[in-house]
């Protein structure tokens, strides 16, 4: 009893310190993930928005500064939106966001109709059947996903592992030139993805009522109906989980159109690094990549609105 | 216990008791196996147009799998279901002339109440008009008009069970089977609901096969109750003939309280049975037809309020069917009490006897010296 007398004298002591600088303990809790994002995403972003409002130079670094020191105590801020203009003159920007959102958007849905079935039939595996098969679809994350990528290099080669298989079982003559075209690129972004697709469909399935299947087969309807009127809506927020896990990151993809799609695959990740490491304009790759967030801002939104619907549910 | 029955004047009475009247329901030595484990063991019942037919038992009884096999969503080891005549081993859930209304109520929680009742209308290609003239009766019949445009989660408990209910009986099933339907509700709101629901099976004319592990519900409602122990069927009656008649010691434990006075028959009649038993401290005289040869082992079941308590010996006894002790516990329920009395033998009973006064007046206190009587068509003999 008079230990705890003590720690609540203790607890009052220590929240009388931080009401007295200003806080109460919520606010201090609330506050920790707040000032995770302020320093580790907001400043960071904020560096980067600086940088895409300078200009280049033949310096190190190789960008003006916003502030510079004109004379004694005498300070000038210059922001220049030459680099955001320059974008939206020069087609290849414009071009290559579309064609992005373009792959983003064809790799999703392939995603979405390769990782629903394979979600669904662990969701219905046995119990003791569903940990194994999950960690099937999470066990290429052990290797790194760079090699992954070079894999398929061997197998969508010209003489690689598929076209060898066609032309030995006879389907074709001559190999199929599918490495180094945009078919490549598709099927790169889709098996890198793909378990982001799987995961949060597959805990939407498994936690969907089976007795509101029974009830739907009771009142009538077969198996076959009953999973395009209860399962298939029962699933969308989980296809919408999986659909921006995919679509998000696949948009600004870079490593796997530079290695699987040819020189025509153009896509806002390569746009980028070309700027930045082989142009060396860092203010211009800066504006390009300011504008690719807020492209991706976008359906984060749309993707917490959703969200915070789901959350009026029981 | 609330024993007022609602009078069941539409239905044909006692239909069982008609050879001549066929059976709607009819199982057939049904056995159901999961791996090694025996839900239900070779259950042979009928059940009659227009019944309230109740499956009662504990957990692990059997009742539910055995309402699933009705239903079809899980298929009989052994043995044969026919409804109305057809022999539904091959018929999958779609196709049975059977709604069921779930315990967890299963309300789709993406479709309002509307949708949610005409989906099995929608199956059957009912025109528009009709559905929804259908499905407002549905809403009206279960008082929730006002309802219809609403999300399941947006209705309390007792709502949902009344969407449940309309969903499973708009499509006018010929049997309806209902998997704890008031198990979700809280006391009061489940006994107002125990008459609803027989009022509107009489209104519907629908078989009802109901499971249930409340006895007092399966007693409020059922035209007859299985009662169910580890997956077979210890007694099929009417709630009257399951609690005075219990056919052994299991039914006559699990509905209501009992006395059990252990013995062995003396004499064995065609009117009555005499047992002698060391625990009652005497003989217990039983007026139905003996059925056990003497010397067999036995138990006399006698209820709590089919007992008198008095402190002076009764007048005119014989000797039998009384027994002396001390009162230990008295526990007052407004309208009974009962009280706890420890016999010279060591046993302990239990007897009930209604307030006539008030309990400021009650002439029987702790440690009072008490003589227990009955009459002798109270108590019932029973083997194990």
């Amino acid at each position: 009893m008079a230990e705890t007398v003590q720690s609540e004298m203790r607890h009052t002591g220590f929240l009388g310190l931080l009401q007295r600088v200003g806080l109460s303990g919520r606010a201090l809790v609330v506050s920790v993930p707040y000032a995770w994002l302020l320093l580790f995403f907001l400043v960071p972003f904020l560096i980067v928005l600086k940088i895409a409002l300078a200009e280049s130079q033949m310096a190190i670094p190789p960008f003006t500064s916003l502030i510079e020191n004109v004379e004694d105590l005498k300070y000038q801020i210059t922001v220049t939106f030459y680099n955001f203009h320059y974008m939206v003159t020069d087609d290849l920007y414009i071009v290559a966001y579309l064609n992005s959102l373009k792959i983003a958007f064809i790799s999703t849905i392939c995603c979405l109709l390769l990782g629903y079935p394979v979600a669904y039939a662990i969701a219905k595996a046995d119990p003791k059947w569903r940990a194994p098969l999950l960690m099937l679809v999470i066990l290429p994350f052990w290797t790194s996903f760079l090699i992954r990528v070079y894999a398929w290099i061997g197998i969508l080669s010209n003489n690689g592992v598929l076209n060898n298989v066609l032309m030995w079982l006879g389907i074709i003559n001559e190999p199929l030139q599918i490495l180094y075209t945009p078919v490549a690129t598709y099927i790169g972004i889709t098996y890198s993805y793909l378990p982001f697709m799987i995961l949060p469909l597959y805990s939407t399935l498994e936690k969907l009522d089976n007795t509101l299947l029974e009830a739907a087969a009771d009142l009538g309807c077969p198996p076959w109906k009953a999973f395009l009127t209860i399962t298939l809506p029962l699933s969308i927020p989980g296809m919408i989980a999986g659909a921006l896990l995919v679509f998000i990151p696949a948009t600004g993809e870079f490593v796997i159109p530079e290695l699987l799609g040819g020189p025509d695959t153009l896509m806002i990740g390569r746009t980028l690094w070309t700027e930045f490491f082989n142009n060396r304009d860092w203010p211009l790759a800066s504006a390009v990549a300011v504008a690719l967030l807020l492209f991706l801002v976008v359906p984060i939104m749309i993707f917490q609105n959703v969200q915070g619907k789901q959350g009026g549910h029981p | 216990m609330a024993n007022a029955q609602p009078s069941r004047t539409q239905t044909k009475l006692e239909p069982w008791r008609d050879p001549n009247e066929k059976p709607y329901v009819r199982i057939e030595k049904v056995t159901k196996k999961f791996g090694d484990f025996t839900a239900v063991d070779d259950v042979s019942l009928s059940i009659y147009r227009g019944e309230f037919f109740s499956l009662l038992g504990g957990s692990g009884s059997g009742k539910t799998t055995l309402l699933r096999m009705l239903a079809g969503f899980e298929r009989p080891t052994e043995g044969k279901i026919f409804i109305d005549g057809v022999d539904m081993s091959n018929v999958p859930p779609y196709e049975r002339p059977v709604n069921m209304m779930f315990q967890s109520y299963a309300l789709f929680p993406h479709m309002s109440v509307e949708a949610n009742i005409a989906f099995g209308l929608h199956q059957d290609k009912v025109g528009k008009a009709e559905i929804a003239e259908r499905v407002a009766d549905a809403l009206n019949l279960v008082q929730l008009g006002q309802f219809g445009k609403r999300k399941p989660h947006q209705l309390s408990g007792g709502q949902r069970q009344r969407v449940a209910l309309a969903r499973a009986l708009v499509k006018r099933p010929k049997l309806l089977l209902l998997d704890e339907p008031l198990g979700a509700l809280d006391k009061k709101l489940r006994e107002q609901t125990q008459f609803e629901l027989v009022n509107i099976q009489e209104k519907v004319g629908i078989t009802f096969v109901v499971v249930t592990h409340d006895q007092e519900e399966a007693m409020t409602m059922s035209s007859r109750i299985a009662v169910m122990n580890r997956g077979y069927i210890a007694q099929i009656g009417t709630p009257t003939e399951i609690y005075e008649y219990p056919n052994s010691r299991f039914t006559a434990e699990f509905i209501g309280s009992v006395n059990m006075f252990h013995g062995r028959v003396l004499e064995s009649e065609p009117d009555h049975s005499l047992i002698r038993s060391d625990e009652a401290n005497c003989d217990l005289y039983v007026s139905h037809p003996g059925h056990l040869a003497p010397g067999t082992e036995c138990w006399v079941a006698v209820r709590p309020e089919k007992v008198t308590i008095s402190k002076d010996a009764p007048a005119g006894s014989d000797g039998r069917n009384q027994a002396t002790g001390v009162v230990k516990e008295i526990a007052y329920l407004g309208d009974v009490s009962i009280y706890e009395i420890l016999l010279d033998s060591g046993k302990r009973v239990r007897v009930t006897a209604p307030m006539v006064t008030r309990r400021t007046e009650m002439p029987i206190t702790w440690e009072d010296r008490v003589y227990l009587s009955w009459r002798p068509f109270a108590g019932s003999v029973l083997t194990n």
